[in-house]
């Protein structure tokens, strides 16, 4: 089977001749949660806008083995949805139920159809109380939620999210956390650039570090204990495998480094009592 | 941050609400115009007092519609203290050495009953639907696609622009920053508004881009199913008579 994501020799250079994509190759499988770490200036933010085609650049890039050029640009953004950093940009319609309907809309659904997905992706972030409110009235979670929901309604193969729990206190950022994993569990294609480290193993099966070209790809477990690569790039390890990297490093006997609370309680257990 | 948006209380249930909005929006319009052409000082207060009726009908609220109506008041108000001095006419009041006249009373009382009346009739129109359904029902009034796309984002979007001045000032403010009536207050006003525009102009970019992303092909699809039921034709029907009424009236006070 095609695999989801497919990108090769990707290069793209802004206007002002900033080059922000160098040659970025990488293929992500179907029903993979990937989480896309970097930093400022890395190029996440164009990456994840040449996977839905809204920029054009030297290389390919290939959705559900279908490349990504002017005549299947409607059949890529039907399958790829994409959920920008700030919801403000998001959310453009007077209404959250307008927002949330516009894309179904476009894809030429029927009336009804129309009404029962937005009804879904509503109730989906919980949101459907909020239906007829006016997007700027929300509060900030309320927004990112919202922004997500824009895109559910579409009902898309491949989520693509930008920073989705940047700027938000712990309870919203773990309603979004919890969203993401309950689409990772049905077996939606996620992308999600993300600079808070920490919840990187609980969203993601694995990581694609990048700095304008892929400096590694692989299990998360696996990329975010190399403390000499993440740091190089101005990365930081997660607490709980960073403390436990730490204690092997001084000597200490830790089996496979824990990422959870539950996973460190265990091994730190073991470690008290030998 | 929370605004006070014009449909704020579209949400109530009035007949004005239940109305279908292409049917107010026609028949409301013809009030306005038939009110605005008016000659006769009396028919004009009457003109003003069926605005007020139809306000009242609206169950909007009296402080949320004088909140609005307070900066057309501000601006009508000059024209009876005005024109009585520049108008020629017969002599109501010679004070140190102003004179007054009558007609020029009258016709500065008559354009701010006149305007009054219109701004108050704006509300039941604009107030009682969504703002969205308003504009829908323009576009299928025959409001060109463009004007509509414009019309939704600049509503949606000119609170933002509101919030993001907002805290430029504050942060203008928070490092020492007063307003004064001189030319450096002008130059950094003048540097925070241009940045205003360049992160417009950014966000105007993101905005279109993430409308493509959903499928956005320069149309936005109908969402408004409307429907034309009786009561919306005899609540229209009333409404045409008192503009027609209005007009007979006037001309019967004029002659």
């Amino acid at each position: 089977m095609n695999p989801a994501i497919e990108v090769i020799g990707l290069s793209y250079r802004y206007p002002d001749g900033t080059l922000a994509l160098d040659g970025v190759e990488f293929s992500i499988e179907r029903s993979t949660s990937v989480a896309l770490l970097g930093p400022n200036g890395a190029g996440k933010s164009t990456l994840l806008l040449h996977l839905n085609g809204l920029l054009g650049a030297k290389g390919s890039v290939s959705i559900l083995g279908k490349k990504v050029e002017e005549a299947n640009l409607p059949w890529v953004r039907e399958r790829v949805g994409l959920v920008f950093q700030d919801p403000e940009d998001q959310l453009f319609m007077p209404s959250l139920w307008e927002d949330v309907a516009f894309g179904p809309r476009n894809l030429g659904l029927s009336n009804r159809e129309v009404e029962e997905n937005t009804s879904w992706a509503l109730k989906v972030v919980g949101l459907s109380e909020m239906a007829e409110k006016c997007p700027h009235n929300l509060s900030f979670g309320q927004k990112k939620r919202a922004a997500l929901a824009s895109v559910l309604s579409m009902k898309p193969e491949v989520l693509v999210l930008d920073e989705p729990t940047s700027n938000l206190d712990p309870r919203s950022k773990e309603e979004v956390i919890s969203l993401i994993c309950d689409l990772k569990k049905k077996g939606t294609t996620i992308l999600t650039a993300i600079h808070d480290v920490n919840i990187v193993p609980r969203i993601a099966d694995q990581v694609l570090l990048l700095d304008r070209r892929v400096v590694e790809l692989g299990p998360a477990r696996e990329v975010l204990v190399k403390r000499g690569l993440l740091k190089g790039l101005g990365l930081d390890l997660p607490t709980i495998p960073d403390l436990f990297c730490t204690l092997k490093d001084d000597g200490y006997e830790i089996g496979d480094i824990p990422f959870t609370t539950d996973e460190a309680l265990a091994a730190l257990a073991g470690l008290i009592e030998k | 941050m929370s605004h006070l948006e014009i449909d704020g209380y579209s949400h109530l249930s009035s007949p004005i609400h239940r109305w279908d909005p292409r049917v107010k929006i026609v028949s409301m319009l013809v009030l306005i115009f038939s009110i605005v052409l008016l000659k006769s000082l009396a028919v004009a207060l009457l003109g003003l007092a069926i605005s007020i009726g139809l306000l009242l009908i609206s169950r909007l609220p009296f402080a949320y519609v004088s909140q609005g109506i307070k900066w057309p008041a501000l601006f009508l108000l000059p024209f009876p203290l005005i024109l009585p001095l520049t108008m020629d006419g017969d002599m109501a009041l010679t004070l140190y050495g102003l004179s007054f006249s009558v007609e020029g009373l009258e016709q500065g009382l008559l354009m701010m009953t006149r305007g009054l009346a219109a701004v108050v009739l704006i509300y039941p129109i604009f107030g009682s639907s969504p703002f969205n359904t308003t504009i829908h029902a323009m576009r299928s009034l025959g409001l060109p696609e463009t004007v509509t796309q414009i019309f939704l984002f600049a509503y949606r979007y000119l609170f933002l622009l509101r919030e993001q001045f907002t805290s430029m000032t504050r942060s203008l403010s928070s490092k020492g920053f007063t307003k004064k009536t001189d030319l450096p207050t002008a130059r950094v006003l003048g540097a925070a508004l241009g940045m205003l525009f360049i992160r417009s102009y950014e966000r105007s970019d993101r905005i279109y881009k993430a409308m493509v992303s959903r499928g956005y092909n320069g149309h936005l699809p109908d969402s408004e199913r409307f429907k034309i039921n009786g009561f919306d034709l005899v609540k229209a029907l009333m409404v045409l008579v008192l503009a027609f009424g209005l007009q007979g009236l006037d001309h019967l006070a004029v002659v």
